[in-house]
Protein backbone atom coordinates (compact mmCIF):
# COMPACT_ATOMS: atom_id res chain seq x y z
CA UNK A 1 0.00 0.00 0.00
CA UNK A 2 1.63 3.52 -1.22
CA UNK A 3 2.03 5.74 1.84
CA UNK A 4 -0.72 8.21 0.87
CA UNK A 5 -3.19 5.49 0.69
CA UNK A 6 -1.94 4.08 4.14
CA UNK A 7 -2.33 7.54 5.91
CA UNK A 8 -5.86 7.87 5.06
CA UNK A 9 -6.53 4.40 6.43
CA UNK A 10 -4.80 5.81 9.56
CA UNK A 11 -7.31 8.46 9.65
CA UNK A 12 -10.16 6.65 8.83
CA UNK A 13 -9.48 3.23 10.79
CA UNK A 14 -6.08 3.97 12.88
CA UNK A 15 -6.33 0.09 14.04
CA UNK A 16 -7.04 -1.39 10.48
CA UNK A 17 -4.53 1.78 9.22
CA UNK A 18 -1.61 0.59 12.07
CA UNK A 19 -1.95 -3.05 11.36
CA UNK A 20 -1.26 -2.60 7.63
CA UNK A 21 1.51 -0.27 8.59
CA UNK A 22 3.31 -2.68 10.87
CA UNK A 23 2.50 -5.58 8.18
CA UNK A 24 4.22 -3.48 5.82
CA UNK A 25 6.90 -2.06 8.03
CA UNK A 26 7.77 -3.95 11.23
CA UNK A 27 10.56 -5.87 9.43
CA UNK A 28 12.75 -2.97 8.56
CA UNK A 29 11.68 -1.33 11.94
CA UNK A 30 12.85 -4.12 13.16
CA UNK A 31 16.44 -4.43 11.04
CA UNK A 32 16.77 -0.94 12.36
CA UNK A 33 16.79 -1.80 15.78
CA UNK A 34 18.37 -5.43 15.51
CA UNK A 35 20.97 -3.53 13.93
CA UNK A 36 21.98 -1.09 16.78
CA UNK A 37 21.91 -3.71 19.69
CA UNK A 38 23.38 -6.94 17.76
CA UNK A 39 26.04 -7.46 20.06
CA UNK A 40 23.68 -7.07 23.14
CA UNK A 41 22.10 -9.61 24.86
CA UNK A 42 18.43 -8.97 25.03
CA UNK A 43 15.16 -10.55 25.29
CA UNK A 44 13.36 -10.60 22.30
CA UNK A 45 10.30 -9.32 23.81
CA UNK A 46 12.80 -6.41 24.46
CA UNK A 47 13.11 -5.55 21.00
CA UNK A 48 8.88 -6.33 19.84
CA UNK A 49 9.00 -3.81 22.82
CA UNK A 50 10.87 -1.21 20.95
CA UNK A 51 9.50 -1.83 17.77
CA UNK A 52 6.15 -1.21 18.77
CA UNK A 53 6.84 1.68 20.81
CA UNK A 54 8.45 2.96 17.11
CA UNK A 55 4.75 2.37 16.18
CA UNK A 56 2.92 3.80 18.73
CA UNK A 57 5.60 7.22 18.47
CA UNK A 58 4.73 7.35 14.78
CA UNK A 59 0.85 7.31 15.33
CA UNK A 60 1.21 9.60 18.53
CA UNK A 61 3.27 12.50 16.42
CA UNK A 62 1.25 11.74 13.29
CA UNK A 63 0.92 15.42 12.71
CA UNK A 64 4.33 16.25 12.67
CA UNK A 65 4.75 13.67 9.55
CA UNK A 66 5.40 15.43 6.27
CA UNK A 67 5.13 13.72 3.45
CA UNK A 68 6.96 15.50 1.38
CA UNK A 69 9.95 15.59 3.34
CA UNK A 70 10.61 11.56 3.01
CA UNK A 71 8.51 8.13 3.26
CA UNK A 72 6.84 6.55 5.61
CA UNK A 73 9.57 4.07 5.75
CA UNK A 74 12.39 6.66 6.44
CA UNK A 75 10.72 8.08 9.15
CA UNK A 76 9.80 4.95 10.96
CA UNK A 77 13.58 4.28 10.35
CA UNK A 78 14.35 7.17 11.55
CA UNK A 79 12.52 6.85 15.12
CA UNK A 80 13.32 2.83 15.06
CA UNK A 81 16.87 4.35 15.37
CA UNK A 82 16.57 6.93 18.28
CA UNK A 83 14.32 4.13 20.14
CA UNK A 84 17.02 1.32 19.63
CA UNK A 85 19.86 4.26 21.08
CA UNK A 86 16.96 4.89 24.01
CA UNK A 87 16.95 1.18 24.74
CA UNK A 88 21.08 0.76 24.79
CA UNK A 89 20.83 3.92 26.93
CA UNK A 90 18.43 2.18 29.67
CA UNK A 91 20.65 -0.78 29.57
CA UNK A 92 23.59 1.02 29.92
CA UNK A 93 25.50 -0.86 26.75
CA UNK A 94 25.22 2.30 25.38
CA UNK A 95 28.84 3.06 25.03
CA UNK A 96 30.01 -0.41 24.09
CA UNK A 97 27.59 -1.01 21.08
CA UNK A 98 28.61 2.92 20.06
CA UNK A 99 32.49 2.10 20.43
CA UNK A 100 34.57 2.88 17.25
CA UNK A 101 36.20 -0.49 16.78
CA UNK A 102 34.75 -1.33 13.72
CA UNK A 103 37.73 -1.33 11.47
CA UNK A 104 35.86 -1.62 8.31
CA UNK A 105 33.55 1.36 9.21
CA UNK A 106 36.03 3.94 9.27
CA UNK A 107 36.50 7.06 6.77
CA UNK A 108 39.50 9.40 7.44
CA UNK A 109 38.43 13.12 6.36
CA UNK A 110 41.27 14.84 4.69
CA UNK A 111 40.80 17.61 7.23
CA UNK A 112 40.12 16.77 10.83
CA UNK A 113 38.77 19.73 12.04
CA UNK A 114 35.98 19.62 9.03
CA UNK A 115 34.29 16.74 10.90
CA UNK A 116 34.69 18.31 14.13
CA UNK A 117 31.90 21.23 13.00
CA UNK A 118 28.46 20.19 12.76
CA UNK A 119 27.62 22.07 9.79
CA UNK A 120 30.78 20.47 8.04
CA UNK A 121 29.69 16.51 8.90
CA UNK A 122 26.32 17.50 7.91
CA UNK A 123 28.25 18.24 4.56
CA UNK A 124 30.21 15.44 4.57
CA UNK A 125 27.68 13.53 5.53
CA UNK A 126 25.63 14.79 2.49
CA UNK A 127 28.45 13.75 0.59
CA UNK A 128 28.42 10.46 1.90
CA UNK A 129 24.66 9.63 0.79
CA UNK A 130 25.35 10.97 -2.93
CA UNK A 131 28.37 8.66 -2.82
CA UNK A 132 26.43 5.93 -1.75
CA UNK A 133 23.71 6.58 -4.17
CA UNK A 134 26.13 6.84 -7.12
CA UNK A 135 27.49 3.67 -6.46
CA UNK A 136 24.34 2.29 -8.06
CA UNK A 137 22.59 -1.03 -7.75
CA UNK A 138 23.16 -3.36 -6.40
CA UNK A 139 26.30 -1.75 -4.16
CA UNK A 140 24.29 1.06 -2.44
CA UNK A 141 21.84 -1.16 -1.21
CA UNK A 142 24.62 -3.61 0.50
CA UNK A 143 26.97 -0.52 1.47
CA UNK A 144 23.24 0.89 3.49
CA UNK A 145 22.58 -2.25 4.89
CA UNK A 146 25.31 -2.97 6.01
CA UNK A 147 26.33 0.50 7.64
CA UNK A 148 22.75 1.78 8.39
CA UNK A 149 20.48 -1.60 8.71
CA UNK A 150 23.67 -3.21 9.85
CA UNK A 151 22.74 -6.80 8.52
CA UNK A 152 25.06 -9.49 8.01
CA UNK A 153 26.84 -10.59 4.60
CA UNK A 154 24.59 -13.82 4.90
CA UNK A 155 21.43 -11.45 5.45
CA UNK A 156 21.84 -9.10 2.46
CA UNK A 157 23.28 -11.77 0.53
CA UNK A 158 19.55 -13.63 1.20
CA UNK A 159 17.83 -10.39 0.52
CA UNK A 160 19.84 -9.34 -2.71
CA UNK A 161 19.47 -12.97 -4.09
CA UNK A 162 23.54 -12.45 -4.18
CA UNK A 163 26.33 -15.04 -2.71
CA UNK A 164 27.77 -13.99 0.37
CA UNK A 165 31.24 -14.12 -1.04
CA UNK A 166 29.59 -11.68 -3.99
CA UNK A 167 28.25 -9.40 -0.90
CA UNK A 168 31.56 -9.24 1.07
CA UNK A 169 33.42 -8.61 -2.25
CA UNK A 170 30.85 -6.04 -3.27
CA UNK A 171 31.12 -4.28 -0.13
CA UNK A 172 34.82 -4.10 0.39
CA UNK A 173 35.50 -2.42 -2.78
CA UNK A 174 32.57 0.03 -2.49
CA UNK A 175 34.63 1.32 0.96
CA UNK A 176 37.52 1.91 -0.76
CA UNK A 177 35.77 3.69 -3.74
CA UNK A 178 34.03 5.76 -1.01
CA UNK A 179 37.52 6.45 1.10
CA UNK A 180 39.34 7.34 -2.01
CA UNK A 181 36.29 10.04 -2.78
CA UNK A 182 37.05 11.33 0.91
CA UNK A 183 40.38 11.40 0.97
CA UNK A 184 40.40 8.57 3.84
CA UNK A 185 43.67 6.37 4.13
CA UNK A 186 43.48 2.94 2.06
CA UNK A 187 44.33 0.27 4.32
CA UNK B 1 39.58 12.18 14.33
CA UNK B 2 38.29 9.46 12.24
CA UNK B 3 34.64 9.17 11.49
CA UNK B 4 32.92 5.89 11.06
CA UNK B 5 30.63 5.32 8.24
CA UNK B 6 27.65 4.02 10.52
CA UNK B 7 27.96 7.14 12.63
CA UNK B 8 27.28 9.40 9.56
CA UNK B 9 24.84 7.27 8.25
CA UNK B 10 23.43 7.17 11.51
CA UNK B 11 22.79 10.82 11.23
CA UNK B 12 20.80 11.32 7.94
CA UNK B 13 18.16 12.77 8.02
CA UNK B 14 14.63 11.38 6.41
CA UNK B 15 15.19 12.87 2.83
CA UNK B 16 18.43 11.49 2.45
CA UNK B 17 18.08 8.26 3.71
CA UNK B 18 14.99 8.17 1.79
CA UNK B 19 16.95 8.70 -1.45
CA UNK B 20 18.73 5.62 -0.54
CA UNK B 21 15.77 3.25 0.12
CA UNK B 22 14.18 1.29 -2.33
CA UNK B 23 10.93 -0.50 -2.38
CA UNK B 24 13.12 -3.71 -2.49
CA UNK B 25 13.76 -3.36 1.53
CA UNK B 26 10.65 -5.62 2.11
CA UNK B 27 12.50 -7.08 5.52
CA UNK B 28 10.88 -9.88 7.20
CA UNK B 29 10.33 -9.99 11.02
CA UNK B 30 12.04 -13.48 12.31
CA UNK B 31 10.16 -16.19 13.91
CA UNK B 32 10.68 -15.52 17.38
CA UNK B 33 8.97 -11.62 17.05
CA UNK B 34 5.63 -11.85 17.23
CA UNK B 35 3.40 -9.42 15.26
CA UNK B 36 0.72 -9.96 17.93
CA UNK B 37 1.90 -8.74 20.94
CA UNK B 38 3.75 -5.80 19.01
CA UNK B 39 0.32 -4.59 17.71
CA UNK B 40 -1.25 -5.31 21.49
CA UNK B 41 1.48 -3.18 23.05
CA UNK B 42 0.81 -0.35 20.37
CA UNK B 43 -3.34 -0.50 20.55
CA UNK B 44 -2.20 -0.13 24.33
CA UNK B 45 -0.10 2.75 24.46
CA UNK B 46 -2.14 4.53 22.07
CA UNK B 47 -5.59 4.03 23.67
CA UNK B 48 -6.94 2.60 20.76
CA UNK B 49 -8.90 -0.32 23.01
CA UNK B 50 -8.75 2.12 26.20
CA UNK B 51 -12.25 2.86 25.95
CA UNK B 52 -13.35 -0.80 25.72
CA UNK B 53 -11.89 -1.50 29.20
CA UNK B 54 -13.10 1.91 30.45
CA UNK B 55 -16.10 0.47 32.17
CA UNK B 56 -16.61 2.62 34.99
CA UNK B 57 -15.55 0.69 38.36
CA UNK B 58 -17.09 1.30 41.45
CA UNK B 59 -14.66 2.15 44.25
CA UNK B 60 -14.99 1.66 47.31
CA UNK B 61 -16.19 5.15 48.41
CA UNK B 62 -19.12 4.17 46.08
CA UNK B 63 -19.76 1.04 47.55
CA UNK B 64 -20.00 2.80 50.74
CA UNK B 65 -21.71 5.43 49.00
CA UNK B 66 -24.00 2.89 47.77
CA UNK B 67 -25.02 1.09 50.68
CA UNK B 68 -25.98 4.18 52.56
CA UNK B 69 -28.20 5.25 50.12
CA UNK B 70 -30.18 2.30 49.88
CA UNK B 71 -30.30 2.90 53.49
CA UNK B 72 -31.43 5.92 53.45
CA UNK B 73 -33.99 5.28 50.64
CA UNK B 74 -35.55 2.76 52.55
CA UNK B 75 -36.28 5.18 54.89
CA UNK B 76 -37.35 7.34 52.41
CA UNK B 77 -39.22 5.18 50.23
CA UNK B 78 -41.50 4.94 53.89
CA UNK B 79 -41.99 8.71 54.34
CA UNK B 80 -42.59 8.97 49.99
CA UNK B 81 -45.05 6.07 50.09
CA UNK B 82 -46.91 8.43 52.77
CA UNK B 83 -46.15 11.13 50.94
CA UNK B 84 -47.36 9.73 47.42
CA UNK B 85 -50.64 8.66 49.28
CA UNK B 86 -51.97 11.57 51.21
CA UNK B 87 -54.88 12.95 49.86
CA UNK B 88 -53.06 17.07 50.30
CA UNK B 89 -50.98 16.02 47.03
CA UNK B 90 -53.45 15.70 45.22
CA UNK B 91 -52.20 12.51 43.52
CA UNK B 92 -54.18 9.54 42.76
CA UNK B 93 -51.93 6.56 43.74
CA UNK B 94 -54.23 3.22 43.47
CA UNK B 95 -53.90 1.36 46.75
CA UNK B 96 -51.92 -1.72 45.37
CA UNK B 97 -49.10 0.47 44.18
CA UNK B 98 -45.74 0.68 46.60
CA UNK B 99 -42.91 1.83 45.23
CA UNK B 100 -40.35 -0.56 45.45
CA UNK B 101 -36.69 0.43 46.00
CA UNK B 102 -34.38 -1.86 44.02
CA UNK B 103 -30.74 -2.65 43.86
CA UNK B 104 -28.97 -0.26 42.87
CA UNK B 105 -28.85 -0.87 39.25
CA UNK B 106 -28.12 2.65 37.92
CA UNK B 107 -25.53 4.77 38.57
CA UNK B 108 -24.06 7.99 37.49
CA UNK B 109 -20.46 9.20 37.41
CA UNK B 110 -19.71 12.98 37.16
CA UNK B 111 -16.44 13.28 37.18
CA UNK B 112 -14.45 16.10 35.62
CA UNK B 113 -16.03 17.16 32.31
CA UNK B 114 -17.40 13.82 31.40
CA UNK B 115 -20.46 12.14 31.88
CA UNK B 116 -20.37 7.77 31.91
CA UNK B 117 -23.50 5.48 33.20
CA UNK B 118 -23.93 1.99 33.61
CA UNK B 119 -27.58 0.60 33.54
CA UNK B 120 -27.71 -3.25 33.48
CA UNK B 121 -31.68 -2.50 32.57
CA UNK B 122 -31.28 -0.56 29.25
CA UNK B 123 -28.64 0.82 27.36
CA UNK B 124 -30.11 5.11 26.99
CA UNK B 125 -26.75 5.56 29.26
CA UNK B 126 -24.91 8.76 27.34
CA UNK B 127 -21.08 10.72 28.00
CA UNK B 128 -20.72 13.75 27.50
CA UNK B 129 -17.75 16.01 27.74
CA UNK B 130 -20.22 18.95 28.31
CA UNK B 131 -21.43 21.44 30.93
CA UNK B 132 -22.44 17.89 32.43
CA UNK B 133 -20.02 18.68 35.15
CA UNK B 134 -20.47 22.08 36.01
CA UNK B 135 -18.27 23.74 33.64
CA UNK B 136 -19.49 26.98 32.44
CA UNK B 137 -21.45 26.20 29.09
CA UNK B 138 -19.92 29.37 27.38
CA UNK B 139 -17.08 27.51 27.92
CA UNK B 140 -18.04 25.38 25.15
CA UNK B 141 -17.62 26.74 21.60
CA UNK B 142 -20.48 27.16 19.31
CA UNK B 143 -18.57 26.92 16.14
CA UNK B 144 -19.18 22.94 15.05
CA UNK B 145 -15.88 23.21 13.95
CA UNK B 146 -14.20 23.13 17.42
CA UNK B 147 -16.08 19.32 17.37
CA UNK B 148 -14.30 17.43 14.75
CA UNK B 149 -14.78 13.95 16.27
CA UNK B 150 -18.15 14.79 15.90
CA UNK B 151 -19.06 16.81 12.99
CA UNK B 152 -16.07 16.81 10.62
CA UNK B 153 -15.97 13.28 10.26
CA UNK B 154 -18.52 11.52 9.30
CA UNK B 155 -17.31 8.16 8.26
CA UNK B 156 -18.25 6.04 10.89
CA UNK B 157 -17.22 2.38 11.04
CA UNK B 158 -20.01 0.16 13.07
CA UNK B 159 -17.98 -2.91 13.78
CA UNK B 160 -20.20 -6.22 13.83
CA UNK B 161 -18.67 -7.48 16.59
CA UNK B 162 -21.10 -8.62 20.35
CA UNK B 163 -19.19 -4.81 21.25
CA UNK B 164 -20.32 -3.00 18.57
CA UNK B 165 -17.69 -0.62 18.59
CA UNK B 166 -18.28 2.85 16.85
CA UNK B 167 -15.05 4.28 16.06
CA UNK B 168 -14.85 8.22 14.95
CA UNK B 169 -11.77 10.01 13.86
CA UNK B 170 -9.58 7.33 16.07
CA UNK B 171 -11.27 6.99 19.14
CA UNK B 172 -13.66 4.26 20.27
CA UNK B 173 -17.40 4.09 21.74
CA UNK B 174 -18.77 1.35 22.69
CA UNK B 175 -22.55 0.83 22.21
CA UNK B 176 -24.72 0.96 25.11
CA UNK B 177 -21.77 3.27 27.37
CA UNK B 178 -21.14 6.04 24.70
CA UNK B 179 -24.35 5.69 22.17
CA UNK B 180 -26.99 4.39 21.77
CA UNK B 181 -29.88 3.44 19.16
CA UNK B 182 -33.24 6.41 18.68
CA UNK B 183 -36.46 5.52 16.71
CA UNK B 184 -37.20 7.75 14.42
CA UNK B 185 -41.33 7.70 15.66
CA UNK B 186 -39.63 9.80 18.50
CA UNK B 187 -38.31 12.75 16.51
CA UNK B 188 -39.41 15.69 15.16
CA UNK B 189 -41.49 15.04 11.99
CA UNK B 190 -39.14 18.07 10.33
CA UNK B 191 -36.02 16.44 11.37
CA UNK B 192 -33.70 14.68 8.82
CA UNK B 193 -34.26 11.98 10.50
CA UNK B 194 -37.65 11.33 8.82
CA UNK B 195 -35.66 10.67 5.64
CA UNK B 196 -33.22 8.07 6.33
CA UNK B 197 -33.34 4.59 8.03
CA UNK B 198 -35.51 3.74 10.94
CA UNK B 199 -32.75 4.15 13.52
CA UNK B 200 -30.28 6.28 13.65
CA UNK B 201 -27.18 6.45 16.66
CA UNK B 202 -27.18 9.18 18.91
CA UNK B 203 -24.18 10.58 20.65
CA UNK B 204 -25.26 12.93 23.59
CA UNK B 205 -22.69 15.19 24.20
CA UNK B 206 -24.16 17.67 26.74
CA UNK B 207 -25.93 20.76 24.64
CA UNK B 208 -24.77 18.99 21.74
CA UNK B 209 -26.58 15.84 19.95
CA UNK B 210 -24.70 14.12 17.06
CA UNK B 211 -26.89 11.69 14.89
CA UNK B 212 -25.28 9.28 12.36
CA UNK B 213 -26.96 7.52 9.50
CA UNK B 214 -26.87 3.54 10.99
CA UNK B 215 -26.68 2.07 7.32
CA UNK B 216 -24.08 4.52 5.80
CA UNK B 217 -22.69 6.16 8.84
CA UNK B 218 -23.15 9.69 7.54
CA UNK B 219 -23.47 12.16 10.24
CA UNK B 220 -27.40 13.24 9.50
CA UNK B 221 -28.07 15.64 12.05
CA UNK B 222 -26.46 17.79 14.57
CA UNK B 223 -28.28 20.03 17.15
CA UNK B 224 -27.33 22.66 19.57
CA UNK B 225 -29.79 22.22 22.28
CA UNK B 226 -29.14 26.03 22.90
CA UNK B 227 -30.50 27.01 19.51
CA UNK B 228 -33.80 28.37 18.62
CA UNK B 229 -36.13 26.74 16.15
CA UNK B 230 -39.32 29.19 15.59
CA UNK B 231 -42.97 27.14 16.00
CA UNK B 232 -45.77 28.54 14.62
CA UNK B 233 -48.98 28.37 16.15
CA UNK B 234 -51.63 30.05 18.44
CA UNK B 235 -48.87 29.54 21.38
CA UNK B 236 -46.00 31.28 20.44
CA UNK B 237 -42.61 30.67 22.25
CA UNK B 238 -42.89 34.31 23.89
CA UNK B 239 -45.99 33.10 25.34
CA UNK B 240 -44.19 29.65 26.10
CA UNK B 241 -40.98 31.31 27.86
CA UNK B 242 -43.33 33.39 30.34
CA UNK B 243 -45.30 30.69 31.24
CA UNK B 244 -42.78 28.80 32.01
CA UNK B 245 -41.14 31.35 34.07
CA UNK B 246 -44.07 31.50 35.76
CA UNK B 247 -44.49 28.27 36.31
CA UNK B 248 -41.10 27.74 37.47
CA UNK B 249 -41.25 30.71 40.42
CA UNK B 250 -44.55 29.08 41.79
CA UNK B 251 -42.91 25.41 41.89
CA UNK B 252 -39.19 26.56 43.14
CA UNK B 253 -40.67 29.79 44.92
CA UNK B 254 -38.07 32.17 43.15
CA UNK B 255 -37.08 33.28 39.71
CA UNK B 256 -34.99 30.24 38.49
CA UNK B 257 -35.48 30.56 34.74
CA UNK B 258 -31.93 31.23 33.63
CA UNK B 259 -32.02 29.27 29.99
CA UNK B 260 -34.32 28.07 27.96
CA UNK B 261 -35.28 26.96 24.72
CA UNK B 262 -37.55 25.67 22.74
CA UNK B 263 -38.92 23.23 19.88
CA UNK B 264 -41.38 21.98 18.09
CA UNK B 265 -41.46 18.18 19.21
CA UNK B 266 -43.54 14.99 18.92
CA UNK B 267 -44.90 14.19 22.18
CA UNK B 268 -45.87 11.34 23.80
CA UNK B 269 -48.57 12.92 24.44
CA UNK B 270 -49.73 13.09 20.68
CA UNK B 271 -49.26 14.32 17.18
CA UNK B 272 -51.07 17.86 18.24
CA UNK B 273 -47.85 19.71 18.19
CA UNK B 274 -46.16 20.31 21.47
CA UNK B 275 -43.71 23.26 22.39
CA UNK B 276 -41.42 22.43 25.05
CA UNK B 277 -39.89 24.44 26.96
CA UNK B 278 -36.29 23.32 28.79
CA UNK B 279 -34.30 25.30 31.00
CA UNK B 280 -31.08 24.63 33.05
CA UNK B 281 -30.99 25.60 36.40
CA UNK B 282 -27.61 27.02 37.65
CA UNK B 283 -25.41 26.17 41.19
CA UNK B 284 -22.79 28.70 42.08
CA UNK B 285 -23.43 30.72 38.16
CA UNK B 286 -22.68 27.20 36.61
CA UNK B 287 -25.01 25.42 34.78
CA UNK B 288 -25.41 22.16 35.92
CA UNK B 289 -26.91 20.59 32.25
CA UNK B 290 -29.91 19.78 34.64
CA UNK B 291 -33.16 20.33 32.50
CA UNK B 292 -36.74 21.02 33.34
CA UNK B 293 -38.67 20.40 30.13
CA UNK B 294 -42.28 21.72 30.70
CA UNK B 295 -44.16 20.83 27.60
CA UNK B 296 -46.84 23.15 26.22
CA UNK B 297 -49.76 22.52 23.49
CA UNK B 298 -50.39 24.75 21.00
CA UNK B 299 -52.89 26.41 23.01
CA UNK B 300 -50.67 27.18 25.99
CA UNK B 301 -51.92 24.29 28.15
CA UNK B 302 -49.15 22.57 30.31
CA UNK B 303 -49.33 19.15 29.29
CA UNK B 304 -45.78 17.59 30.52
CA UNK B 305 -43.60 18.82 33.17
CA UNK B 306 -40.22 16.28 32.97
CA UNK B 307 -36.94 16.29 34.48
CA UNK B 308 -33.88 15.24 32.12
CA UNK B 309 -30.72 15.15 33.05
CA UNK B 310 -29.55 14.22 36.87
CA UNK B 311 -28.75 16.12 39.60
CA UNK B 312 -32.28 17.47 39.05
CA UNK B 313 -32.87 18.41 42.93
CA UNK B 314 -29.43 19.95 43.67
CA UNK B 315 -29.70 23.46 43.14
CA UNK B 316 -32.92 25.42 44.34
CA UNK B 317 -34.05 22.04 45.66
CA UNK B 318 -31.96 21.48 48.40
CA UNK B 319 -33.90 24.51 49.72
CA UNK B 320 -37.18 22.67 49.49
CA UNK B 321 -36.07 19.27 49.53
CA UNK B 322 -40.08 18.22 49.97
CA UNK B 323 -41.96 21.08 49.50
CA UNK B 324 -40.82 21.76 45.80
CA UNK B 325 -41.49 18.54 44.77
CA UNK B 326 -44.80 18.49 46.44
CA UNK B 327 -45.41 22.06 44.78
CA UNK B 328 -44.80 20.76 41.03
CA UNK B 329 -46.67 18.10 41.06
CA UNK B 330 -49.39 19.95 42.58
CA UNK B 331 -48.76 22.45 39.75
CA UNK B 332 -48.79 19.89 37.27
CA UNK B 333 -52.07 18.07 38.82
CA UNK B 334 -54.16 21.74 38.08
CA UNK B 335 -53.52 20.90 34.07
CA UNK B 336 -53.08 17.07 34.06
CA UNK B 337 -56.43 15.36 34.97
CA UNK B 338 -54.30 12.60 37.25
CA UNK B 339 -50.87 11.49 37.64
CA UNK B 340 -50.53 8.33 38.89
CA UNK B 341 -47.33 5.80 40.10
CA UNK B 342 -48.47 3.36 37.95
CA UNK B 343 -45.77 0.91 38.18
CA UNK B 344 -43.59 -0.49 40.68
CA UNK B 345 -39.99 0.65 39.30
CA UNK B 346 -38.18 3.01 40.65
CA UNK B 347 -34.51 3.67 40.39
CA UNK B 348 -31.71 5.07 42.66
CA UNK B 349 -29.03 7.27 41.35
CA UNK B 350 -26.03 8.07 42.91
CA UNK B 351 -23.71 10.81 41.62
CA UNK B 352 -20.15 10.43 42.93
CA UNK B 353 -20.70 13.73 44.72
CA UNK B 354 -23.32 11.47 46.81
CA UNK B 355 -26.32 12.80 45.85
CA UNK B 356 -29.04 10.15 45.54
CA UNK B 357 -32.31 10.22 43.83
CA UNK B 358 -35.32 8.05 43.76
CA UNK B 359 -36.07 7.46 39.75
CA UNK B 360 -39.97 6.76 39.61
CA UNK B 361 -41.80 6.82 36.37
CA UNK B 362 -45.41 7.75 36.44
CA UNK B 363 -47.91 7.73 33.96
CA UNK B 364 -49.49 11.39 33.30
CA UNK B 365 -52.67 11.43 31.53
CA UNK B 366 -54.34 14.62 30.15
CA UNK B 367 -58.35 13.24 29.05
CA UNK B 368 -57.69 10.12 27.05
CA UNK B 369 -53.99 10.65 26.16
CA UNK B 370 -51.36 9.08 28.80
CA UNK B 371 -48.17 9.36 28.97
CA UNK B 372 -44.80 8.33 31.12
CA UNK B 373 -43.47 10.45 32.94
CA UNK B 374 -40.36 10.31 35.10
CA UNK B 375 -39.83 12.03 38.08
CA UNK B 376 -36.62 12.34 40.50
CA UNK B 377 -37.09 12.42 44.09
CA UNK B 378 -34.39 13.72 46.51
CA UNK B 379 -33.51 10.96 48.93
CA UNK B 380 -31.09 12.65 50.71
Amino acid sequence: MKDAELLELIHRDPSTGLEQLMRQYAGIVYAVIRGRIVNASYYSTDIEDCVADTFSEFYQELHRYDPSKGSIKAYLCQIARHNAIDLLRKNDHYKDQLSLDDEDGWLMPADRDMVESRILEDELRRELVAAIDALGEPDSQIVLRKFYFRQSSKEIARALKLTVSNVDTRAHRALIKLRKQFGGVEE
Amino acid sequence: MKKNINDLLDGMTVEELDSLLTAEEEMTLPKNISMKRMTQRVYQSIGLSEVVRQRPQLHLRHWIAIVACVCIVLAGSAVGIWFLNSDETGIIVPEETEIVVPDVDYVIYLSGNSLAGTDKTDSSVTIGESAAAGVPVDYFPKDVSFYPNYIQNSDVVLEESPLQTLRLDGREYEFGKHWYMEDTSMLDAKSPFQKYGKTVMCIQSGQYHVAYQLETGRLIDFYDSKLYRNVNGEFTEADAIAKSKQIVKEVYGEECLKYYSSHPCESQLGDDGVIAISYIKYVSGYPTNDRIVLHFNLKGELCGLSAECYGFFESVAEKYPVQQFKNAETVLNKHIDSVAVSNQKAKLLMTTQGKCYLEVRANCGTEEKVSMRTFYINVD
